[in-house]
């Protein structure tokens, strides 16, 4: 390698405005892959305290570092069942009337569910990655 | 800890080329390939507007259920890799989104073009176009 550089932080002196805002702004800032089932395991995650199971097809996330504000870009992508022919959809969604509070800048709700009206799925690898800007 | 300060992180062989070391330590990347070039926090409904973003010069409302997300820079090809969510209140309201060529815009280097529409059996418009109260759109791949 001709050239190796090891440092713990990279700040622009400018943030924002120039190349290395795609090093801040670009990095994603938070993702899971969880079982949604009732145990909600956590496979693997960057800056997730905790995943809550809120109900069938409804999961919510705490960040362990919160972001600067809740216009973060988080997008959800469950792996959908092999066989049936139900369409799924799967969005991050406030759903505060079902026991979670708005989607934020320290958390995320999230929810999964059919074509069918108010029918909901669990799947066993749901994936979120979010970015923005951390606090 | 150790910090440092610059403006700009250029590979030495390669401009465009800087490694990461991987996390279990036995792999390098490229540190370009795994950053968001561009990514837009949206309102999607009546006048639009850009809540938070990057690299993303303008939005405009094509119509319900229709949107497009300009980039500030370019990417290099049309081989882009785009997410899009939505962030609903109403569950009873349920939408898909997508990048797409719809309505014959074909999808560009500079542009991301997004359309949604309503995804549920039981109402009269299902399939019908559909605008959303907060859009969430990434891209990945590589920058001109």
């Amino acid at each position: 390698m001709a050239g190796k550089i090891i440092a713990d932080q990279i700040q622009s002196t400018t943030a924002g405005t120039l190349d290395t805002k795609y090093v801040v702004d670009g990095s994603v800032k938070s993702y899971v892959n969880f079982n949604q089932g009732t145990v909600n395991v956590i496979r693997k995650s960057l800056n997730i305290s905790s995943v809550t199971d809120r109900a069938t097809g409804r999961a919510s996330g705490n960040f362990t570092s919160s972001f600067s504000d809740a216009e973060h870009t988080a997008t959800a992508m469950p792996l959908y069942p092999t066989s049936g022919t139900a369409e799924y959809w799967s969005c991050i969604s406030n759903d505060s009337g079902n026991g979670g509070v708005d989607t934020s800048k320290t958390s995320w709700n999230q929810t999964y569910g059919d074509q069918n009206e108010e029918h909901f799925w669990d799947s066993n690898k749901q994936m979120i990655m979010v970015v923005g800007d951390l606090a | 800890m150790s910090e440092m300060i610059v403006n700009k992180l250029t590979g030495k062989t390669s401009a465009g080329d800087i490694d990461v070391v991987s996390e279990g330590g036995n792999a390098t990347m490229q540190l370009q390939q795994g950053l968001a070039k561009a990514w837009v926090n949206f309102v999607g409904t009546g006048t639009v507007s850009i809540n938070n973003s990057l690299n993303v010069a303008s939005l405009t409302d094509n119509g319900t259920g229709d949107y497009s997300v300009s980039f500030s820079s370019s990417m290099a090809n049309t081989n882009w890799s785009s997410q899009v969510d939505t962030n609903y209140e109403a569950l009873g309201l349920h939408s898909i989104y997508r990048a797409t060529n719809n309505s014959g815009r074909t999808k560009t280097t500079s542009q991301v073009q997004l359309s949604g529409k309503n995804y549920r059996h039981s109402v009269s418009d299902r399939n019908s176009p559909l605008d959303v109260g907060e859009l969430m759109n990434t891209i990945n791949g590589d920058l001109a």
